[in-house]
């Protein structure tokens, strides 16, 4: 199914970042197979844990993609004629498994999964991990939590149950 | 009933080309190629709004 493939003419190329595993390629390649998998957490007071939660603990990043094929019995031709002229490209960046492309490619495959979660604090006053005393909407009245842990506690803790 | 596709790729010129951001397992190719299949599944459903304690997620190793 792959015919040959179009020269391609580029005149100036500006990329300013490729970041968290995304490609930039110059040339051709035999195909292109992409996964991406990510847990967006947003927390009202930003604190984060070490090793903390999984992938397969969310059917998002389980469930199966649907399929989609070129139909079997079906025939494609395809023909080359002139070239691919390109003036001058500029991207601010390409990052999370992407690729950017000069040249000819074979089948392309690319697959992403994203779980976002916000956790946010139910209504009243609190005081958060970094001691500063806030309160959320609502007239519901919690005890104000106990004083931030101490520095290092957390590393003790750790450390006491290896 | 069978399929036939034809395709004629011609001369082709462009100018220049501006792109903030290309992300997430997406492509950007200037060229040829036999086939792209991309898929996506972002998941941000209400019950992903949690309103409680800040427990960590689960599944700590």
């Amino acid at each position: 199914m792959s015919g040959r493939r179009r020269m391609v003419y580029l005149g100036q190329a500006k990329v300013l970042g490729v970041a968290d595993s995304a490609v930039f390629q110059i040339g051709d390649n035999q195909g292109i197979y992409t996964r991406y998998r990510a847990l967006a957490l947003q927390r009202e007071v930003p604190n984060f844990i070490e090793e903390e939660g999984t992938f397969e603990a969310y059917p998002v990043f389980i469930e199966p993609f649907p399929d989609i094929r070129f139909p079997p019995g079906a025939t494609k031709t395809t023909s080359q004629a002139g070239a691919i002229q390109v003036g001058s490209v500029k991207v601010l960046g390409v990052s999370a498994s992407s690729v950017m492309q000069i040249g000819g490619s074979g089948p392309v495959r690319m697959e992403s999964r994203i779980k976002h979660i916000r956790q946010i604090r139910p209504p009243g006053p609190y005081s958060n991990p970094t001691g500063t005393v806030a309160a959320t909407a609502g007239d519901t009245s919690l005890p104000v939590e106990a004083s931030p842990p101490a520095p290092g506690a957390e590393a003790r803790k750790r450390e006491s149950t290896a | 009933m069978s399929v036939d596709l034809y395709v004629e790729n011609k001369c082709l010129q462009v100018g220049s080309i501006y792109i903030i951001g290309v992300s997430s397992s997406s492509t950007f190719l200037i060229g040829d190629t036999d086939s792209i299949s991309a898929a996506s599944a972002f998941d941000t459903p209400p019950e992903s709004v949690i309103i409680g304690p800040l427990v960590p997620l689960s599944g700590e190793r």
